[in-house]
């Protein structure tokens, strides 16, 4: 019993540390291609808090709560009006997921 | 490769060969950075392209991406052996103007930018030497962690390569020397057609140490053969970059008039081409602001002279509700003492010259800038501060629909007040010939990147919902070239699909520009490996196909 709460206890903790990891490359990510656009003033949050005017929504990325994973994945490999797609010698598939990772999770 | 999918293939290339090429490719670089899969390779289309999903659209049949300049020679080299046409780009976000689509379907991208090392910043010699894959974000914090007192000068979005930037033609933001992305390059390294590896200038002499301050070493200057063409695949560049002043001022120079542009150019013109301004960003207040609708007594003015502007309607709206006519931003660096000693100059220039101008100084600070200045600089391109900021042209308003994008046509004419006037004219008699709202009206102001002349720009929505939008863009693009030819203005630029339309207009003694450079492409490249087409200069195998 003991061997088995301290080896739940050891993958769990791998677990996190693993999280953690993701979600700090998410947000490498993110300060690298994402925030220039957008980070708060921005184009891409000037032009989404036209979209989301009169809505709980934020127009600001790193503030959303229910930010879908497969949502951010799909809009960085297939663009959106004119922010346009990002071939994987930018955002590889790995970086990717890190980065839907933290946008989803972030404000969880 | 997706079994069921069609593949696309190089340009009469057959997929026996093709596939042993990818073999080869991968040999070279790993199977790691051969690109072959369609959602792979789609990622390199041009987001921002004019025949969006129209078969004549440019998709890569592959994007291989080499790391070092020995691994470039050999995929050259492959090329020739198969005669696979090539395609290189730098960080491939030349967004308007092709952004990282080779110029014809089934061109073999070679994508540079995992070559990314910043080999040198010198900040007592104020130079640096780059790779293709180095973007203006990379540098500027490559120079700020190492507290390097250089800034490179650079165009509006900060993702984009120096290489790749100036190889194309780019402009910036400060002085007009350094403005010049091409002109203050100095020294490359290229791989030529044949796979052989050429330095230039300086660069040409072993163990130089002048590669990027001396432009010329001994002998011919071939750099230019390297911008808007295909001669070979640049791997290194060296470029001249400003030393960080102490202090910048920003003043802004507003005048009530429309004709008031005459005078007022004439003065700018001096100031700048003396190193007493830096780039002055000139705007006109009566457009509204970002995203919001135009006012519509004013807007009724844009059409009611039988469908044209009422020009003197304008002036007296603009007159009335003390909009001034013309806005511009003025950047002025230096030290303290003489900054101040500039506006005091320009201010007396401007007051004797034009009635009713009036400066205003809206920026000033000592440098180094403190966090919360950069982030609130109005223009932070003029310090050398990358960002994507320039985007919101292109994002939705409050008044506008949103668009996939926009394609450049950018025409060169005199930095002249007068002959702006007159390239309104033009542009809004053609806009109402096409049967068109116009994209121009009486308040249409020049960009002034280029220095030495104004660039009078359009930007053109394109879609990629919506194939007749592009359709439609593309011929009033090609008219445009033309109008704008007969009137003696040529683009500095365009994206592949405008390529030969904007250089079939330098047609001066039978195209003899031209023919010079198809001379040249025969010679150095005679099977026709390296982006063909691209500005406007086929190989010989392909001569008469793709070209009128």
């Amino acid at each position: 019993m003991i061997k088995k709460t301290l080896l739940l206890i050891f993958f769990t903790g791998l677990l996190f540390a693993n999280d953690t990891n993701k979600f700090n490359e998410g947000k490498q990510v993110f300060d690298k291609w994402c925030i220039h656009c957008h980070g708060v003033g921005m184009p891409a949050t000037d032009a989404l808090s036209i979209v989301y005017k009169d809505t709980e929504i934020s127009p600001v990325l790193e503030e959303r709560k229910n930010l879908d994973k497969s949502f951010i994945e799909y809009v960085v490999r297939n663009g959106r009006f004119s922010m346009p797609f990002f071939r994987k010698i930018e955002i590889n598939n790995k970086q990717l997921e890190s980065l839907a990772f933290y946008l989803s999770t972030k404000n969880r | 490769m997706s079994e069921n999918k069609k593949m696309i293939l190089p340009h009469k290339v057959n997929e026996k060969d093709f596939l042993n090429a990818i073999k080869e490719f991968e040999k070279v670089v790993g199977k790691e950075w051969v690109y072959k899969e369609e959602e792979d390779i789609n990622l390199y289309r041009d987001a921002y392209s004019p025949c969006w999903d129209e078969p004549q659209e440019p998709i890569p049949s592959l994007a291989v991406a080499p790391k070092e300049v020995e691994e470039v020679q050999e995929i050259v080299k492959i090329a020739n052996k198969y005669k696979i046409a090539i395609f290189p780009i730098s960080t491939g976000k030349n967004l308007g103007y092709g952004s990282s689509a080779p110029n014809n379907r089934g061109d073999v991208v070679i994508d540079l930018k995992r070559m990314n090392k910043i080999i040198e910043v010198n900040d007592k010699r104020n130079f640096c030497i780059l790779e293709p894959g180095v973007s203006y974000f990379d540098l500027y914090e490559y120079c700020e962690k190492n507290n390097l007192n250089v800034m490179m000068d650079m165009p509006d979005p900060g993702w984009g390569s120096p290489v790749g930037n100036s190889l194309d033609h780019g402009w910036g933001y400060m002085y007009g020397q350094y403005r010049d992305h091409f002109g203050a390059h100095c020294g490359m390294e290229v791989v030529l057609p044949n796979g052989e590896l050429m330095r230039t200038a300086m660069g040409a002499l072993p163990g130089s140490k002048t590669f990027a301050e001396n432009k010329y070493g001994y002998g011919p200057y071939v750099d230019g053969l390297f911008s808007q063409s295909n001669f070979g695949i640049v791997t290194k560049m060296g470029f001249w970059m400003m030393p960080k002043p102490e202090h910048y001022t920003l003043a802004v120079l507003t005048v009530p008039k429309r004709d008031d542009l005459i005078p007022l150019v004439e003065i700018m013109n001096y100031l700048e081409d003396s190193s007493i301004i830096g780039w002055p960003l000139y705007r006109s207040p009566l457009n509204p602001e970002y995203g919001k609708a135009m006012n519509p007594e004013l807007k009724s003015y844009l059409t009611s002279k039988n469908g044209k502007p009422d020009i003197d309607k304008i002036q007296d709206y603009a007159l009335r509700n003390k909009i001034p006519y013309w806005k511009i931003d003025i950047p002025i660096y230096g030290n303290k003492d003489s900054v101040e000693a500039n506006v005091n100059y320009i201010k007396q220039r401007f007051s004797k010259a034009i009635d009713g101008a009036e400066i205003e100084v809206i920026e000033d600070y000592d440098l180094p800038l403190t966090k919360e200045q950069k982030k609130s600089l109005k223009h932070k391109v003029t310090l050398g501060i990358p960002n994507l900021e320039i985007f919101w042209l292109s994002t939705r308003g409050e008044n506008f629909a949103p668009k996939d994008g926009h394609v450049w046509f950018s025409p060169i004419i005199p930095r002249d007040g007068k002959e702006l006037l007159k390239c309104q004219e033009i542009y809004i008699d053609t806009f109402h010939e096409l049967g068109m709202e116009s994209m121009i009206t009486p308040f249409s102001h020049p960009r002034t990147w280029m220095y030495r002349a104004f660039c009078f720009m359009i930007g053109f929505a394109n879609s990629r919902e919506d194939k007749e939008i592009n359709e439609k863009m593309r011929n009033v693009y090609n008219t445009m070239v033309k109008v704008a030819a007969k009137h003696g203005w040529g683009d500095y630029r365009a994206g592949p699909v405008f390529q030969d339309a904007v250089s079939g207009v330098y047609n001066f003694n039978d195209s003899i520009l031209k023919r010079f450079a198809e001379q040249l492409k025969d010679t150095i490249d005679p099977n026709g490996i390296i982006a063909p087409g691209r500005g406007g200069i086929w190989p010989k195998r392909l001569r008469g196909e793709k070209n009128d």
